[in-house]
Protein backbone atom coordinates (compact mmCIF):
# COMPACT_ATOMS: atom_id res chain seq x y z
CA UNK A 1 0.00 0.00 0.00
CA UNK A 2 1.49 3.33 -0.98
CA UNK A 3 1.16 6.65 0.76
CA UNK A 4 -0.34 9.49 -1.14
CA UNK A 5 -0.71 13.17 -0.47
CA UNK A 6 -3.24 15.82 -1.14
CA UNK A 7 -2.14 19.35 -1.91
CA UNK A 8 -1.91 21.33 1.35
CA UNK A 9 -4.69 23.56 0.18
CA UNK A 10 -7.39 23.39 2.80
CA UNK A 11 -5.76 22.26 6.00
CA UNK A 12 -8.05 24.12 8.35
CA UNK A 13 -7.89 21.79 11.27
CA UNK A 14 -6.82 23.25 14.61
CA UNK A 15 -3.52 21.40 14.08
CA UNK A 16 -2.83 23.73 11.18
CA UNK A 17 -1.84 26.33 13.73
CA UNK A 18 1.00 24.10 14.93
CA UNK A 19 2.51 23.47 11.54
CA UNK A 20 4.42 26.71 10.97
CA UNK A 21 5.93 26.99 14.47
CA UNK A 22 6.90 23.31 14.24
CA UNK A 23 8.63 23.79 10.90
CA UNK A 24 10.37 26.98 12.07
CA UNK A 25 11.42 25.26 15.26
CA UNK A 26 12.87 22.31 13.35
CA UNK A 27 14.75 24.76 11.10
CA UNK A 28 16.22 26.58 14.11
CA UNK A 29 17.35 23.29 15.61
CA UNK A 30 19.02 22.40 12.33
CA UNK A 31 17.03 19.21 11.98
CA UNK A 32 16.09 20.27 8.48
CA UNK A 33 16.72 23.11 6.08
CA UNK A 34 14.70 24.91 3.43
CA UNK A 35 15.58 22.31 0.81
CA UNK A 36 14.76 19.27 2.92
CA UNK A 37 12.13 17.04 1.42
CA UNK A 38 8.93 17.38 3.43
CA UNK A 39 5.21 16.94 3.03
CA UNK A 40 1.95 17.25 4.96
CA UNK A 41 -1.33 15.34 5.21
CA UNK A 42 0.18 12.17 3.83
CA UNK A 43 -2.47 9.51 3.67
CA UNK A 44 -1.56 5.98 4.72
CA UNK A 45 -4.09 3.25 5.35
CA UNK A 46 -7.06 5.35 6.36
CA UNK A 47 -5.01 7.77 8.45
CA UNK A 48 -2.95 10.86 7.66
CA UNK A 49 0.54 11.76 8.78
CA UNK A 50 0.41 15.45 9.62
CA UNK A 51 4.02 16.22 8.74
CA UNK A 52 6.94 14.16 7.47
CA UNK A 53 10.41 15.11 6.34
CA UNK A 54 13.63 13.43 5.34
CA UNK A 55 16.25 14.06 7.96
CA UNK A 56 19.61 15.49 6.96
CA UNK A 57 21.14 12.61 8.86
CA UNK A 58 20.95 9.46 6.80
CA UNK A 59 20.92 7.18 9.82
CA UNK A 60 17.66 8.82 10.94
CA UNK A 61 15.88 8.71 7.60
CA UNK A 62 12.29 9.93 7.40
CA UNK A 63 10.72 11.62 10.40
CA UNK A 64 6.96 11.62 11.04
CA UNK A 65 5.22 14.16 13.26
CA UNK A 66 1.64 14.05 14.56
CA UNK A 67 0.38 17.52 15.50
CA UNK A 68 -2.27 17.90 18.17
CA UNK A 69 -3.55 21.07 19.81
CA UNK A 70 -5.04 19.01 22.61
CA UNK A 71 -5.53 15.28 23.20
CA UNK A 72 -1.82 14.58 23.29
CA UNK A 73 -2.68 10.98 24.15
CA UNK A 74 -4.33 10.62 20.79
CA UNK A 75 -1.30 12.13 19.07
CA UNK A 76 0.91 9.62 20.88
CA UNK A 77 -1.33 6.74 19.77
CA UNK A 78 -1.17 7.98 16.15
CA UNK A 79 2.59 8.47 16.41
CA UNK A 80 2.82 4.94 17.76
CA UNK A 81 1.25 3.62 14.56
CA UNK A 82 3.62 5.80 12.52
CA UNK A 83 6.54 3.86 14.02
CA UNK A 84 5.78 1.17 11.45
CA UNK A 85 6.79 3.75 8.84
CA UNK A 86 9.76 5.13 10.73
CA UNK A 87 11.15 4.74 14.23
CA UNK A 88 11.67 8.54 14.20
CA UNK A 89 8.07 9.17 15.06
CA UNK A 90 7.03 12.21 17.10
CA UNK A 91 3.96 13.83 18.56
CA UNK A 92 3.92 17.64 18.80
CA UNK A 93 1.61 19.61 21.05
CA UNK A 94 1.07 23.08 22.53
CA UNK A 95 -0.08 21.54 25.79
CA UNK A 96 2.58 20.79 28.41
CA UNK A 97 2.24 17.06 29.01
CA UNK A 98 1.55 15.48 32.34
CA UNK A 99 3.81 12.82 33.82
CA UNK A 100 1.27 10.23 32.74
CA UNK A 101 1.41 11.42 29.13
CA UNK A 102 5.19 11.41 29.18
CA UNK A 103 5.17 7.86 30.51
CA UNK A 104 2.76 6.86 27.76
CA UNK A 105 5.02 8.35 25.08
CA UNK A 106 7.96 6.41 26.48
CA UNK A 107 5.96 3.20 26.50
CA UNK A 108 4.99 3.74 22.87
CA UNK A 109 8.55 4.57 21.92
CA UNK A 110 7.61 7.89 20.34
CA UNK A 111 9.21 11.28 20.76
CA UNK A 112 7.39 14.30 22.12
CA UNK A 113 7.85 17.97 21.13
CA UNK A 114 6.43 20.86 23.05
CA UNK A 115 5.60 23.60 20.55
CA UNK A 116 5.81 27.25 21.53
CA UNK A 117 5.68 30.53 19.61
CA UNK A 118 9.44 30.80 19.50
CA UNK A 119 10.43 27.21 18.95
CA UNK A 120 9.94 23.57 19.75
CA UNK A 121 11.40 21.62 22.62
CA UNK A 122 12.05 17.89 22.42
CA UNK A 123 10.92 16.42 25.73
CA UNK A 124 11.40 12.75 24.90
CA UNK A 125 13.26 11.12 22.06
CA UNK A 126 11.80 8.16 20.14
CA UNK A 127 13.10 4.67 20.74
CA UNK A 128 15.44 3.28 18.10
CA UNK A 129 14.14 0.64 15.76
CA UNK A 130 13.60 -0.38 12.16
CA UNK A 131 10.79 0.68 9.85
CA UNK A 132 8.52 -2.09 8.61
CA UNK A 133 8.23 -0.47 5.19
CA UNK A 134 9.99 2.14 3.09
CA UNK A 135 6.82 3.76 1.74
CA UNK A 136 7.24 7.03 3.67
CA UNK A 137 10.77 7.64 2.44
CA UNK A 138 9.71 6.58 -1.07
CA UNK A 139 6.83 9.05 -0.97
CA UNK A 140 9.01 11.98 0.10
CA UNK A 141 11.57 11.17 -2.58
CA UNK A 142 8.94 10.83 -5.27
CA UNK A 143 6.88 13.85 -4.30
CA UNK A 144 9.89 16.14 -4.01
CA UNK A 145 8.08 18.83 -2.07
CA UNK A 146 10.41 20.85 0.10
CA UNK A 147 10.22 22.76 3.36
CA UNK A 148 10.40 26.05 1.48
CA UNK A 149 7.29 25.00 -0.50
CA UNK A 150 5.38 24.29 2.69
CA UNK A 151 6.45 27.57 4.28
CA UNK A 152 5.52 29.47 1.15
CA UNK A 153 2.08 27.87 1.18
CA UNK A 154 1.63 28.69 4.86
CA UNK A 155 2.64 32.28 4.23
CA UNK A 156 0.46 32.81 1.18
CA UNK A 157 -2.44 30.46 1.91
CA UNK B 1 -34.38 -28.77 -6.19
CA UNK B 2 -32.03 -26.24 -4.65
CA UNK B 3 -28.30 -26.85 -4.62
CA UNK B 4 -27.55 -27.92 -1.03
CA UNK B 5 -23.91 -26.86 -0.82
CA UNK B 6 -23.10 -23.65 1.05
CA UNK B 7 -22.25 -20.87 -1.34
CA UNK B 8 -19.60 -18.21 -0.88
CA UNK B 9 -20.77 -15.21 -2.87
CA UNK B 10 -18.79 -12.08 -3.62
CA UNK B 11 -20.18 -8.67 -4.54
CA UNK B 12 -18.44 -7.85 -7.80
CA UNK B 13 -16.37 -4.72 -8.18
CA UNK B 14 -14.20 -3.79 -11.17
CA UNK B 15 -11.26 -3.31 -8.81
CA UNK B 16 -11.43 -7.01 -7.87
CA UNK B 17 -10.98 -8.43 -11.37
CA UNK B 18 -7.41 -9.51 -10.71
CA UNK B 19 -8.03 -11.12 -7.36
CA UNK B 20 -11.04 -12.98 -8.72
CA UNK B 21 -8.60 -14.83 -10.98
CA UNK B 22 -6.35 -15.80 -8.08
CA UNK B 23 -6.58 -19.55 -7.75
CA UNK B 24 -3.09 -20.55 -6.69
CA UNK B 25 -4.53 -20.93 -3.19
CA UNK B 26 -7.46 -23.00 -4.37
CA UNK B 27 -10.91 -21.78 -5.27
CA UNK B 28 -11.61 -18.89 -2.96
CA UNK B 29 -15.22 -18.12 -3.88
CA UNK B 30 -18.19 -19.74 -5.57
CA UNK B 31 -20.35 -17.12 -7.24
CA UNK B 32 -20.70 -13.41 -7.92
CA UNK B 33 -23.40 -10.87 -7.18
CA UNK B 34 -23.04 -8.21 -9.86
CA UNK B 35 -24.55 -4.84 -8.87
CA UNK B 36 -27.13 -3.66 -11.37
CA UNK B 37 -25.46 -0.25 -11.44
CA UNK B 38 -22.26 -1.77 -12.85
CA UNK B 39 -24.07 -4.22 -15.12
CA UNK B 40 -26.09 -1.43 -16.73
CA UNK B 41 -23.48 1.33 -16.88
CA UNK B 42 -20.44 -0.77 -17.82
CA UNK B 43 -22.49 -3.36 -19.60
CA UNK B 44 -19.90 -4.54 -22.11
CA UNK B 45 -16.91 -4.29 -19.78
CA UNK B 46 -18.59 -6.01 -16.83
CA UNK B 47 -20.41 -8.40 -19.13
CA UNK B 48 -17.24 -9.29 -20.97
CA UNK B 49 -15.37 -10.09 -17.77
CA UNK B 50 -18.18 -11.88 -15.93
CA UNK B 51 -19.20 -13.99 -18.93
CA UNK B 52 -15.58 -14.79 -19.79
CA UNK B 53 -14.91 -15.81 -16.20
CA UNK B 54 -17.45 -18.61 -16.59
CA UNK B 55 -18.45 -18.79 -12.95
CA UNK B 56 -22.00 -18.54 -11.59
CA UNK B 57 -23.33 -15.03 -11.15
CA UNK B 58 -26.52 -13.09 -10.61
CA UNK B 59 -27.36 -9.46 -11.32
CA UNK B 60 -28.80 -7.53 -8.39
CA UNK B 61 -31.24 -4.90 -9.67
CA UNK B 62 -30.71 -2.87 -6.44
CA UNK B 63 -34.21 -1.44 -6.72
CA UNK B 64 -34.08 0.20 -3.23
CA UNK B 65 -31.70 2.73 -4.81
CA UNK B 66 -34.81 4.14 -6.54
CA UNK B 67 -36.89 4.11 -3.40
CA UNK B 68 -38.12 7.34 -1.86
CA UNK B 69 -35.36 8.38 0.54
CA UNK B 70 -37.06 11.25 2.27
CA UNK B 71 -35.29 10.26 5.47
CA UNK B 72 -31.83 10.29 3.95
CA UNK B 73 -31.32 13.01 1.28
CA UNK B 74 -30.54 11.54 -2.11
CA UNK B 75 -27.10 12.50 -3.41
CA UNK B 76 -27.00 13.75 -7.01
CA UNK B 77 -27.74 10.61 -9.08
CA UNK B 78 -24.69 9.24 -10.79
CA UNK B 79 -24.78 8.07 -14.37
CA UNK B 80 -24.88 4.45 -13.18
CA UNK B 81 -27.94 5.22 -11.03
CA UNK B 82 -29.65 6.59 -14.10
CA UNK B 83 -28.84 3.54 -16.21
CA UNK B 84 -30.11 1.33 -13.39
CA UNK B 85 -33.28 3.39 -13.22
CA UNK B 86 -33.57 3.07 -16.99
CA UNK B 87 -33.90 -0.71 -16.91
CA UNK B 88 -36.69 -0.32 -14.35
CA UNK B 89 -38.68 2.53 -15.87
CA UNK B 90 -37.42 5.43 -17.99
CA UNK B 91 -39.73 7.83 -16.15
CA UNK B 92 -37.65 7.52 -12.95
CA UNK B 93 -34.79 9.55 -14.42
CA UNK B 94 -37.21 12.32 -15.43
CA UNK B 95 -38.71 12.43 -11.96
CA UNK B 96 -35.26 12.72 -10.38
CA UNK B 97 -34.28 15.41 -12.86
CA UNK B 98 -37.30 17.40 -11.70
CA UNK B 99 -35.93 17.20 -8.15
CA UNK B 100 -38.64 14.85 -6.92
CA UNK B 101 -38.61 11.39 -5.44
CA UNK B 102 -40.33 8.37 -6.92
CA UNK B 103 -43.11 7.53 -4.49
CA UNK B 104 -45.14 4.40 -3.99
CA UNK B 105 -48.02 5.89 -6.00
CA UNK B 106 -45.84 5.96 -9.13
CA UNK B 107 -45.91 2.19 -9.33
CA UNK B 108 -49.42 1.44 -10.50
CA UNK B 109 -50.24 -2.13 -11.50
CA UNK B 110 -49.53 -1.70 -15.18
CA UNK B 111 -46.26 0.20 -14.72
CA UNK B 112 -44.98 -2.25 -12.10
CA UNK B 113 -45.67 -5.30 -14.24
CA UNK B 114 -43.83 -3.60 -17.13
CA UNK B 115 -40.94 -2.79 -14.80
CA UNK B 116 -40.62 -6.37 -13.59
CA UNK B 117 -40.58 -7.62 -17.17
CA UNK B 118 -37.98 -5.02 -18.16
CA UNK B 119 -35.63 -5.81 -15.26
CA UNK B 120 -35.84 -9.55 -15.92
CA UNK B 121 -35.38 -9.08 -19.66
CA UNK B 122 -32.16 -7.17 -18.98
CA UNK B 123 -30.92 -10.20 -17.05
CA UNK B 124 -32.10 -12.89 -19.48
CA UNK B 125 -30.58 -11.08 -22.44
CA UNK B 126 -27.29 -10.28 -20.67
CA UNK B 127 -25.50 -13.28 -22.07
CA UNK B 128 -26.16 -12.21 -25.64
CA UNK B 129 -26.26 -8.43 -25.24
CA UNK B 130 -23.20 -7.96 -22.99
CA UNK B 131 -20.74 -10.16 -24.85
CA UNK B 132 -19.07 -7.65 -27.19
CA UNK B 133 -15.84 -7.70 -25.20
CA UNK B 134 -15.85 -11.33 -24.14
CA UNK B 135 -12.95 -12.22 -26.44
CA UNK B 136 -10.80 -9.47 -24.93
CA UNK B 137 -11.37 -10.81 -21.41
CA UNK B 138 -10.98 -14.43 -22.47
CA UNK B 139 -7.52 -13.57 -23.77
CA UNK B 140 -6.64 -11.77 -20.56
CA UNK B 141 -7.80 -14.72 -18.48
CA UNK B 142 -5.99 -17.29 -20.63
CA UNK B 143 -2.81 -15.21 -20.46
CA UNK B 144 -3.22 -15.30 -16.67
CA UNK B 145 -3.23 -19.09 -16.83
CA UNK B 146 -6.96 -19.77 -16.55
CA UNK B 147 -8.37 -22.81 -18.28
CA UNK B 148 -11.61 -21.78 -20.01
CA UNK B 149 -12.19 -24.22 -22.83
CA UNK B 150 -14.00 -26.86 -20.80
CA UNK B 151 -16.48 -24.43 -19.37
CA UNK B 152 -19.47 -23.02 -21.26
CA UNK B 153 -20.48 -19.36 -21.17
CA UNK B 154 -23.67 -18.80 -19.22
CA UNK B 155 -25.82 -15.82 -18.38
CA UNK B 156 -27.06 -15.21 -14.83
CA UNK B 157 -27.58 -18.46 -12.94
CA UNK B 158 -30.76 -17.13 -11.36
CA UNK B 159 -32.88 -14.05 -12.03
CA UNK B 160 -33.56 -11.45 -9.36
CA UNK B 161 -36.87 -9.61 -9.71
CA UNK B 162 -36.96 -5.96 -8.67
CA UNK B 163 -37.58 -5.56 -4.96
CA UNK B 164 -38.05 -2.87 -2.37
CA UNK B 165 -36.87 -2.33 1.16
CA UNK B 166 -39.74 -3.16 3.55
CA UNK B 167 -40.42 -3.04 7.26
CA UNK B 168 -42.58 -6.15 7.26
CA UNK B 169 -45.44 -7.88 5.59
CA UNK B 170 -47.83 -4.97 6.22
CA UNK B 171 -45.54 -2.52 4.48
CA UNK B 172 -47.19 -1.44 1.18
CA UNK B 173 -43.83 -1.77 -0.56
CA UNK B 174 -43.98 -5.51 0.25
CA UNK B 175 -47.09 -5.90 -1.91
CA UNK B 176 -45.07 -4.68 -4.92
CA UNK B 177 -42.07 -6.89 -4.06
CA UNK B 178 -44.33 -9.93 -3.75
CA UNK B 179 -46.07 -9.15 -7.02
CA UNK B 180 -42.69 -8.96 -8.70
CA UNK B 181 -41.90 -12.46 -7.45
CA UNK B 182 -45.29 -13.67 -8.69
CA UNK B 183 -44.71 -12.24 -12.17
CA UNK B 184 -41.21 -13.75 -12.24
CA UNK B 185 -42.54 -17.17 -11.19
CA UNK B 186 -45.27 -16.93 -13.83
CA UNK B 187 -42.89 -16.02 -16.64
CA UNK B 188 -39.74 -17.95 -15.74
CA UNK B 189 -40.64 -20.61 -13.18
CA UNK B 190 -39.89 -20.59 -9.45
CA UNK B 191 -36.56 -22.37 -9.68
CA UNK B 192 -35.20 -19.89 -12.20
CA UNK B 193 -35.36 -17.00 -9.76
CA UNK B 194 -33.69 -15.98 -6.50
CA UNK B 195 -35.58 -13.02 -5.02
CA UNK B 196 -34.09 -10.58 -2.51
CA UNK B 197 -36.04 -10.06 0.71
CA UNK B 198 -34.82 -6.68 1.95
CA UNK B 199 -35.74 -5.69 5.48
CA UNK B 200 -35.23 -2.02 6.23
CA UNK B 201 -32.62 -1.14 8.81
CA UNK B 202 -35.31 0.07 11.18
CA UNK B 203 -37.45 -3.06 10.84
CA UNK B 204 -37.87 -4.65 14.28
CA UNK B 205 -35.62 -7.70 13.79
CA UNK B 206 -34.48 -10.40 11.43
CA UNK B 207 -37.43 -12.39 12.69
CA UNK B 208 -39.57 -10.34 10.28
CA UNK B 209 -38.05 -12.45 7.51
CA UNK B 210 -40.25 -15.31 8.74
CA UNK B 211 -43.48 -13.63 7.68
CA UNK B 212 -42.02 -12.58 4.31
CA UNK B 213 -40.83 -16.13 3.66
CA UNK B 214 -44.22 -17.52 4.59
CA UNK B 215 -45.87 -15.13 2.15
CA UNK B 216 -43.72 -16.07 -0.86
CA UNK B 217 -45.35 -17.81 -3.80
CA UNK B 218 -45.05 -21.58 -3.78
CA UNK B 219 -42.08 -23.16 -5.44
CA UNK B 220 -39.50 -20.45 -4.76
CA UNK B 221 -36.52 -22.38 -3.45
CA UNK B 222 -33.72 -19.84 -2.97
CA UNK B 223 -33.68 -16.27 -1.66
CA UNK B 224 -31.24 -13.61 -0.57
CA UNK B 225 -32.14 -12.08 2.79
CA UNK B 226 -30.80 -8.59 3.49
CA UNK B 227 -31.28 -6.89 6.86
CA UNK B 228 -30.35 -3.26 6.25
CA UNK B 229 -27.41 -1.98 8.27
CA UNK B 230 -27.18 -5.15 10.32
CA UNK B 231 -23.94 -4.91 12.25
CA UNK B 232 -22.68 -8.32 13.30
CA UNK B 233 -20.45 -6.76 15.95
CA UNK B 234 -23.56 -5.46 17.71
CA UNK B 235 -25.59 -8.66 17.22
CA UNK B 236 -27.20 -10.01 20.36
CA UNK B 237 -28.89 -13.30 21.14
CA UNK B 238 -32.25 -12.05 19.81
CA UNK B 239 -30.74 -11.00 16.47
CA UNK B 240 -29.09 -14.37 16.02
CA UNK B 241 -32.23 -16.21 17.11
CA UNK B 242 -34.20 -14.16 14.57
CA UNK B 243 -31.93 -15.23 11.73
CA UNK B 244 -31.95 -18.86 12.80
CA UNK B 245 -35.73 -18.83 13.11
CA UNK B 246 -35.97 -17.45 9.58
CA UNK B 247 -33.59 -20.16 8.37
CA UNK B 248 -35.81 -22.79 10.01
CA UNK B 249 -38.97 -21.35 8.45
CA UNK B 250 -37.21 -21.30 5.10
CA UNK B 251 -36.15 -24.91 5.53
CA UNK B 252 -39.72 -25.97 6.34
CA UNK B 253 -40.92 -24.30 3.13
CA UNK B 254 -38.03 -25.66 1.07
CA UNK B 255 -36.39 -22.23 0.72
CA UNK B 256 -32.63 -21.88 1.05
CA UNK B 257 -31.50 -18.54 2.49
CA UNK B 258 -28.33 -16.63 1.67
CA UNK B 259 -27.37 -13.55 3.67
CA UNK B 260 -26.89 -10.75 1.14
CA UNK B 261 -24.39 -8.88 3.34
CA UNK B 262 -22.69 -10.86 6.06
CA UNK B 263 -19.37 -11.62 7.69
CA UNK B 264 -17.89 -14.04 10.18
CA UNK B 265 -21.06 -14.44 12.25
CA UNK B 266 -23.06 -15.29 9.14
CA UNK B 267 -20.35 -17.77 8.19
CA UNK B 268 -20.90 -19.49 11.53
CA UNK B 269 -24.63 -19.59 10.79
CA UNK B 270 -23.89 -21.53 7.60
CA UNK B 271 -23.13 -24.37 9.99
CA UNK B 272 -26.68 -24.03 11.28
CA UNK B 273 -28.56 -23.96 8.00
CA UNK B 274 -27.77 -20.64 6.31
CA UNK B 275 -27.05 -21.63 2.72
CA UNK B 276 -24.72 -18.84 1.70
CA UNK B 277 -23.04 -15.58 2.55
CA UNK B 278 -22.31 -12.64 0.28
CA UNK B 279 -19.95 -9.72 0.85
CA UNK B 280 -17.45 -7.60 -1.01
CA UNK B 281 -13.77 -8.41 -1.03
CA UNK B 282 -12.89 -6.76 2.25
CA UNK B 283 -16.04 -4.66 2.61
CA UNK B 284 -19.86 -4.75 2.56
CA UNK B 285 -20.36 -7.20 5.38
CA UNK B 286 -23.12 -4.79 6.34
CA UNK B 287 -25.02 -2.52 3.96
CA UNK B 288 -27.61 0.17 4.46
CA UNK B 289 -30.46 -0.03 1.99
CA UNK B 290 -30.75 3.76 2.26
CA UNK B 291 -27.19 4.42 1.16
CA UNK B 292 -26.94 2.40 -2.03
CA UNK B 293 -26.23 5.68 -3.79
CA UNK B 294 -22.96 6.01 -1.92
CA UNK B 295 -20.79 3.43 -3.63
CA UNK B 296 -17.18 2.55 -4.17
CA UNK B 297 -15.07 0.04 -2.28
CA UNK B 298 -13.21 1.50 0.69
CA UNK B 299 -9.42 1.11 1.02
CA UNK B 300 -8.45 -2.45 1.80
CA UNK B 301 -7.90 -3.50 5.42
CA UNK B 302 -6.31 -6.52 7.06
CA UNK B 303 -8.55 -9.35 8.20
CA UNK B 304 -7.56 -10.66 11.62
CA UNK B 305 -8.71 -14.29 11.48
CA UNK B 306 -8.93 -15.01 15.18
CA UNK B 307 -10.61 -11.70 15.93
CA UNK B 308 -12.89 -12.33 12.91
CA UNK B 309 -12.59 -8.63 12.22
CA UNK B 310 -11.08 -6.13 9.82
CA UNK B 311 -8.59 -3.56 11.07
CA UNK B 312 -6.55 -0.99 9.20
CA UNK B 313 -3.13 -2.40 8.39
CA UNK B 314 -1.24 -0.34 11.01
CA UNK B 315 -3.83 -1.15 13.66
CA UNK B 316 -3.65 -4.82 12.77
CA UNK B 317 0.13 -4.84 13.11
CA UNK B 318 -0.17 -3.10 16.46
CA UNK B 319 -2.71 -5.63 17.66
CA UNK B 320 -0.45 -8.49 16.56
CA UNK B 321 2.44 -6.89 18.44
CA UNK B 322 0.34 -6.50 21.58
CA UNK B 323 -1.06 -10.02 21.39
CA UNK B 324 2.41 -11.40 20.80
CA UNK B 325 3.82 -9.72 23.93
CA UNK B 326 3.18 -12.81 26.02
CA UNK B 327 4.33 -15.22 23.33
CA UNK B 328 0.76 -16.04 22.26
CA UNK B 329 0.79 -16.28 18.47
CA UNK B 330 -2.25 -14.70 16.82
CA UNK B 331 -0.59 -14.27 13.47
CA UNK B 332 -2.14 -15.75 10.35
CA UNK B 333 -0.61 -18.91 8.87
CA UNK B 334 -2.13 -18.58 5.42
CA UNK B 335 -0.06 -18.76 2.26
CA UNK B 336 0.13 -14.95 2.09
CA UNK B 337 1.07 -14.25 5.71
CA UNK B 338 3.07 -17.33 6.73
CA UNK B 339 6.63 -16.51 7.70
CA UNK B 340 6.22 -12.74 7.38
CA UNK B 341 7.87 -10.56 9.99
CA UNK B 342 5.36 -7.80 9.30
CA UNK B 343 2.06 -7.33 7.51
CA UNK B 344 2.59 -3.59 7.06
CA UNK B 345 4.04 -3.93 3.58
CA UNK B 346 1.32 -6.19 2.19
CA UNK B 347 -0.08 -4.75 -1.02
CA UNK B 348 -3.79 -4.46 -1.78
CA UNK B 349 -4.01 -7.64 -3.85
CA UNK B 350 -2.23 -9.64 -1.15
CA UNK B 351 -4.60 -8.26 1.51
CA UNK B 352 -7.55 -9.36 -0.61
CA UNK B 353 -6.19 -12.87 -1.22
CA UNK B 354 -5.35 -13.26 2.47
CA UNK B 355 -8.91 -12.31 3.39
CA UNK B 356 -10.45 -14.72 0.90
CA UNK B 357 -8.24 -17.56 2.15
CA UNK B 358 -9.32 -16.84 5.74
CA UNK B 359 -12.98 -16.64 4.76
CA UNK B 360 -12.83 -19.95 2.89
CA UNK B 361 -11.22 -21.57 5.92
CA UNK B 362 -14.01 -20.22 8.15
CA UNK B 363 -16.65 -21.60 5.82
CA UNK B 364 -14.95 -24.99 5.69
CA UNK B 365 -14.67 -25.12 9.48
CA UNK B 366 -18.36 -24.29 9.92
CA UNK B 367 -19.32 -26.93 7.37
CA UNK B 368 -17.22 -29.72 8.87
CA UNK B 369 -17.87 -29.21 12.59
CA UNK B 370 -19.94 -26.25 13.72
CA UNK B 371 -19.66 -27.13 17.41
CA UNK B 372 -15.87 -26.96 17.28
CA UNK B 373 -16.02 -23.76 15.24
CA UNK B 374 -18.26 -22.11 17.85
CA UNK B 375 -16.03 -23.28 20.71
CA UNK B 376 -13.01 -21.87 18.90
CA UNK B 377 -14.75 -18.48 18.77
CA UNK B 378 -15.56 -18.71 22.46
CA UNK B 379 -12.03 -19.69 23.37
CA UNK B 380 -10.51 -16.77 21.48
CA UNK B 381 -13.02 -14.39 23.03
CA UNK B 382 -12.31 -15.62 26.55
CA UNK B 383 -8.57 -15.27 26.07
CA UNK B 384 -9.00 -11.66 25.00
CA UNK B 385 -11.20 -10.86 27.98
CA UNK B 386 -8.83 -12.58 30.38
CA UNK B 387 -5.83 -10.62 29.12
CA UNK B 388 -7.33 -7.22 28.61
CA UNK B 389 -10.21 -6.83 31.06
CA UNK B 390 -10.04 -3.52 32.93
CA UNK B 391 -7.07 -2.25 30.92
CA UNK B 392 -7.04 1.46 30.24
CA UNK B 393 -5.08 1.75 27.05
CA UNK B 394 -7.41 2.17 24.09
CA UNK B 395 -6.17 -0.62 21.77
CA UNK B 396 -6.11 -3.14 24.59
CA UNK B 397 -9.57 -2.04 25.68
CA UNK B 398 -10.95 -2.58 22.17
CA UNK B 399 -9.49 -6.09 22.28
CA UNK B 400 -11.42 -6.78 25.46
CA UNK B 401 -14.59 -5.52 23.77
CA UNK B 402 -13.94 -7.74 20.78
CA UNK B 403 -13.52 -10.66 23.14
CA UNK B 404 -16.91 -9.94 24.66
CA UNK B 405 -18.47 -9.83 21.18
CA UNK B 406 -17.01 -13.23 20.31
CA UNK B 407 -18.23 -14.78 23.56
CA UNK B 408 -21.67 -13.26 22.99
CA UNK B 409 -21.82 -14.87 19.53
CA UNK B 410 -20.70 -18.21 20.92
CA UNK B 411 -23.28 -18.12 23.71
CA UNK B 412 -26.09 -17.28 21.29
CA UNK B 413 -25.09 -19.94 18.75
CA UNK B 414 -24.42 -22.65 21.33
CA UNK B 415 -28.05 -22.85 22.30
CA UNK B 416 -28.91 -23.75 18.69
CA UNK B 417 -26.25 -26.39 18.12
CA UNK B 418 -27.50 -29.82 17.18
CA UNK B 419 -27.57 -32.12 20.22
Amino acid sequence: MSVSARKPVDIRTPEHALLRPTLLGLLRMGWLNQMSLADVEISWHQKHIDLAFLSRRQEIGPVAVELKVNSTSRAIAQAGLNRYLTPSSWAATWTPPTARVLARAQEEGVGLFLVAERGIYPLIYPRRGQPHTSVLADHLLMRRRRVRDLLSYLRNG
Amino acid sequence: MADTATRHWLSFSNSDQRVLCEETHGELWDALVVPGTLATYYKQGVGGYVLARRRPFVIDPRTPLLQDTSVTPRPVPRASHETLAGIHDPEVGNIWAAGREVGLETWNAERWERTVASVLKFQTSFESDAAEKISKYEKILRDAGMELDNFPVHGPERLIPPYWSVKGIQDPWWRLSREAVEYAVRDHGPTRIMPVLCLAGDAPSAQSFEELLTDLPEGVDRVFCWKGSWDEAAADADDIAGWLAAIDVGAMRGVDITNMYGGALSVLMTGLGLKGVNHGVGYSESRSERRLGQTGAPPMRYYMPRLRQFLTVPQAQRVLDILGETGDDWSCGCGVCRGRATIVDLKTEALKVHFLICRQAELAEAAVDIATAVESVRSDGERLIERFANVDESTRHTLELRGRTLVRWADALSSHLPQ
